[in-house]
Parts: C-alpha cells; structure tokens; sequence
C-alpha cells in the first residue's frame, strides 16, 4: 500500500487538501498513516493552548479613543510609537 | 466630546449592518465608524496577536488597520466584506510589523555571540530569550516557551500563512491575497509552515505524552 505523503496530511488536516475523499478513504484503511495523522495533530493541538489575550470587553473603545477617533487623524505619524 | 449623541434607533441601525455603517461613514458620520471600530476590534487584535506574537505590536496593528480602512474606506467595495477587509489590511500591516521588528532585534543582537554547545544551530534559538532556564521551568511552562520560539522561527509568510489558514480559517484565495502568492504557493507555504512546527515540537510533545502513558506527567 502506498503511503500518504507528510505533505498530504498536513494539507488534508489544515483542509486544503487536493484529493481529500482520496485521503479519507486511505486513512480509514491505513493504521499507518492514521498514526502519522495523529503525531501532526497532537503537534497542533499542543499549539492551539497557546493563549490569546483578552483585551477586554471595552477594548473597541478603547481603540477608537486612543485613536482619537482613528478617523480624526488625517495622517499616521501622529499614532502610538514604540 | 461634542458630537451629537446618535439615537437608538440609529444605533440599532448601524449595529445591523456594515455595508450601513460603511455607507454612513462614506458621507461623513464618524460615529458610524467608530461602531465598526468596536464590532471588530476584538477579531483582528486576535489575528494581529498571533501574527506578531506580543500585545504592544498587536494593539498597534489593529489601530493602524483601522486608520488605514478609514482612509482607504473609498475603494472598499460595497459587495464585499467589511470585516474580511479590515482583517486583511490588517494581516499586511502585521507583516510588515514583524519585518520592522525582526529588523530592530537583528540590530540588538548583532553583537552578541552564541557559544553553547552547538545551541546556535538550532532555529528554537534564533529568538531572544530572556527567560529562566530551561531546567527551572515547568513542562508546561517550557513546553509554551518552546512553541512560541518555534512560531518566531517561521518566515513572516509562513507564520501569516498558518495563523490565517489554522487559526482564523481563512480560505486559501484569502491567505494567498495577503501573501500576494498563488493558491498552490499558499497551500505549500501552510505546509512548510506546519511541518516546521511539528520538526521543532513534536519529540518535546511526544515525551509529554509518553509521560502522560507512563503516569509520571505531574
């Protein structure tokens, strides 16, 4: 039996896969490339813990305020600098 | 403030729709904008916050996302998304943002040699790391570590690439717009991007889930 490629199940788990019915039916009948599957997706799951902030319920207002009304400002050299 | 307050009814009417509020804001109602402002603020701080990977650069690139959108709001086209624009120009802004950091921390670091063990070929290490050492952390703690320097380690385009295709999920055309690349290019750039990620990471997380098996994971 021929072998999903790394290429191919990286393309199938992110969904952007060519031939992802091809893929499906291999995966359901390879232990070997469902295992392979596996190790890509425990990678990925371990990066989906990495948090995201949470700027707060407030922070739209607190965007367009700082901006000073962001529309306000006829150029860019006037915004926040480092 | 000055301006007039908006009545409910106006707010309710922005509130339902962007193309609206665009419209609104086209024929001078600031107000109009700002609502567009804080609909969308909290999407594009997460993107801008996974493409630059630090708060200060995040929150800059979603203030300038939106002054760029208000500026350029004339050649935004009605049958498109309000959101989905304001979220690429966004995405283009973090890019160039990350080039500009990596450029300032290129200049810092050009003077420093790395000296350990053969350390300094390893990409986890291109990033400055100010923190403890590896043997006071925690797993989990090490383990975040390890995954931040690995998505530092990707290029700016593959970085953009799996945080717009894996996080936000983005369609390709999308992704490849920002990128300025074709479909297929995008597709491999996601890939590279991925496999990337796994090469760094995945015998640090395999030994997690060994420990895990064995039951010596604290």
């Amino acid at each position: 039996m021929k072998h999903m490629t790394e290429e191919e199940l990286i393309a199938y788990r992110e969904g952007v896969a060519d031939q992802g019915a091809l893929i499906s039916k291999h995966l359901a009948a390879c232990e070997e490339c469902r295992t392979e599957l596996e190790r890509i997706e425990a990678v990925l799951a371990a990066l989906d813990t990495l948090p995201v902030p949470d700027p707060g319920v407030d922070y739209g207002r607190r965007m367009w305020l700082d901006g000073g009304g962001t529309c306000g400002r006829s150029h860019a050299g006037s915004r926040r600098r480092a | 403030m000055n301006r007039m307050q908006p009545s409910v009814d106006s707010t309710q009417a922005i509130a339902e729709s962007d193309a609206i509020a665009v419209e609104r804001t086209l024929t001078g109602d600031r107000d109009a904008y700002r609502v567009l402002v804080e609909r969308h603020s909290h999407n594009v701080f997460r993107l801008a916050y996974r493409m630059t990977g630090n708060r200060h650069d995040a929150e800059e690139v979603v203030q300038e996302a939106f002054l760029r959108g208000y500026q350029k709001l004339g050649q935004f086209a009605a049958r498109s998304n309000f959101g989905t624009w304001v979220y690429r120009i966004a995405a283009n802004y973090a890019i160039d943002r990350m080039r500009q950091r990596q450029k300032e921390e290129a200049r810092r670091a050009a003077p420093r040699t790395e000296d350990r063990d053969g350390m300094e070929n390893d990409p986890l290490n291109r990033v400055p790391d100010g923190a403890p050492t590896p043997e006071r952390l925690t797993q989990s703690i090490e383990l975040r570590k390890r995954m931040e320097q690995a998505l530092a380690a990707l290029s700016d385009a593959e970085r953009t690439a799996f945080v717009m295709r894996h996080w936000e999920g983005c369609g390709i055309e999308e992704i490849a717009e920002v990128l300025k690349s074709s479909s297929n290019a995008t597709k491999n750039t996601v890939f590279r991007a991925v496999q990337k990620l796994r090469r760094a990471l995945q015998p640090f997380v395999e030994t997690r889930a060994q420990a895990r098996a064995m039951g010596t994971e604290s």
